[in-house]
């Protein structure tokens, strides 16, 4: 699964943001998405990639770090 | 003291949102009760409701705002913007300080509620939706309709259950007469209709039964043959200001908030009390500077139910003694049921709407008008009132709640 794929077309779906401006170096601010949003948005992300992300792990800042922590996670929780 | 002046009003209703087309149907007792059985969504009692079908959330919201948005916000959301339109408040700068937002609701947020506990002990999920708290909490209508409007005076959500509204609506007025604030968006929503109560409110032995000849005239207010209430889903909010400052703006004034009262029967739980709704309704008249005489118009709480309807009736025989005669009397309730949180504000726009026309909507589904209920009841068809001036409505809630309001037309 190409994560970045997968989470552009999740954020572009559910947020309905153009999948052209979720690029690596975006932040989800500018993409719209505020703290409750990032929240929504990992609920999916834990079901869609099967992993679990604590509440410590919920400090990300841009599609890359997001893309980051899924492959992270994806690898310590045996998904890879 | 300032005059509380009524500049826009919007409503969400089973006929639509336009409250001309919303007022016509009053008019004319078309009713918007149907059996719950027509809709195969989930398993419901046998009972009727009237209930909304035409409302689609994505004509107002984006995806990413109906993350958080139960269908209470979304009425809620939708009334005030119609209303806050009508009263042309878009197009002015205002003082933000100086504006606020007063919500009523019964059940606040029960959908996604009832979708939670469903997720949780049905399908035993133990991974709820992260935004259920915000959501869901009462106050939730309340906050949506600040951030967008960015008012930034006072925000409280009235929980009363069936005055709910009403006391939001006059709470409203009463801080704009006192001149903590000019501007105030108020009202009432409500969205229940969901199979977990429902029921809930079947085991309580209080909704009426379908009529066995024609399902949408189930609920039968001042009936001798009641059987009971019939559940509804909408919102009404209005655009209440201080009198000079919707004049400085050039604002049409609609109508205008004369008389509130707020009280309580402080007897039981469900049963409601003469001497309680009378002292409701003696304490808004008085507080409206008003005679009992000069009411000309009663949109009455008659909810349908044996207790309620004959409790009312006599209430109001003994406020107005023998005016009670020849004093209209109308529960539209019959047409689109109640509304709980959000039936004070929708019965606010029926007797505002009332007041400007000059004509007033009957009770729908009285054929044989209950002894013990008489009064001058609007039967069939709507009545002209050309000399309406003040006109009253009812909210009698559980928990002993009152909320009466009293409202002026305008010449």
């Amino acid at each position: 699964m190409d994560t970045l794929e997968t989470l552009r077309g999740l954020i572009a779906d559910k947020f309905e943001v153009e999948p052209g401006q979720i690029f690596p170096e975006a932040s989800l601010d500018t993409l719209g998405l505020d703290s409750l949003a990032v929240f929504d948005l990992i609920f999916d992300i834990e079901s869609v990639f099967e992993i679990t992300v604590a509440n410590d792990e919920v400090k990300i800042v841009t599609v890359a770090d997001v893309v980051s922590l899924i492959d992270r996670l994806r690898q310590e929780q045996g998904k890879a | 003291m300032h005059r509380v002046a009524v500049t826009g009003w919007g409503v969400v209703s089973p006929w639509g949102n336009d409250p001309t087309v919303f007022q016509q149907a009053v008019l004319n007792g078309h009713s918007a009760v149907r059996p719950l059985d027509e809709r195969a969504d989930a398993p419901w009692p046998l009972r009727a409701a009237a209930w909304i079908d035409h409302f689609n959330p994505r004509d107002y919201f984006t995806a990413s705002q109906l993350s958080t948005l139960d269908r209470t916000s979304q009425f809620a959301l939708v009334a005030s913007r119609n209303a806050l339109q009508m009263a042309a408040v878009p197009q002015v700068k205002l003082n933000l300080d100086q504006c606020g937002v007063y919500v009523g609701t019964g059940m606040g947020s029960a959908g996604t509620l009832e979708s939670t506990y469903h997720s949780f002990f049905a399908e035993q999920s133990r991974r709820l939706k992260p935004l259920t708290v915000p959501s869901s909490m009462a106050n939730a209508a309340a906050a949506h309709i600040v951030i967008e409007t960015q008012f930034a005076g006072p925000n409280v959500t009235f929980c009363s259950a069936c005055a709910s509204s009403a006391i939001a609506i006059g709470e409203a007025a009463r801080k704009i007469r006192y001149g903590e604030v000019s501007l105030m968006v108020a009202g009432g929503a409500e969205a229940l209709l969901y199979p977990g109560v429902v029921y809930a409110w079947e085991a309580l032995r209080t909704l009426a039964d379908i009529d066995p000849i024609e399902a949408k005239r189930s609920c039968k207010p001042f009936s001798k043959n009641r059987s009971g209430m019939v559940l509804g889903e909408g919102a009404a909010f209005f655009v209440l200001e201080a009198w000079d400052h919707a004049q400085s703006r050039g604002a049409e004034i609609l109508a205008e908030l004369k008389g509130f009262a707020s009280t309580s029967d402080s007897v039981h739980l469900t049963k409601p009390s003469v001497a309680g709704q009378a002292r409701a309704m003696r304490a808004a008249i008085k507080d409206a500077n008003l005679q009992p005489q000069e009411i000309g118009y009663i949109n009455a709480h008659g909810t349908g139910t044996q207790a309620n309807d004959s409790t009312e009736a006599t209430a109001i025989r003994e406020v107005f003694g023998s005016h009670a005669a020849t004093l209209p009397v109308s529960s539209t309730k019959a047409v689109h049921g109640h509304l709980l949180g959000g039936a004070s504000a929708l019965e606010l726009l029926i007797t505002l709407k009332s007041l400007r026309d000059g004509r007033v909507p009957p009770t729908a589904n009285l054929d044989q008008i209950d002894p013990e209920c008489a009064l001058d009841h609007v039967l069939v068809q709507s009545r002209e009132t050309p000399n309406l001036r003040y006109a009253m409505s009812n909210s009698f809630a559980f928990g002993g709640t009152s909320g009466v309001l009293i409202a002026a037309a305008v010449p």
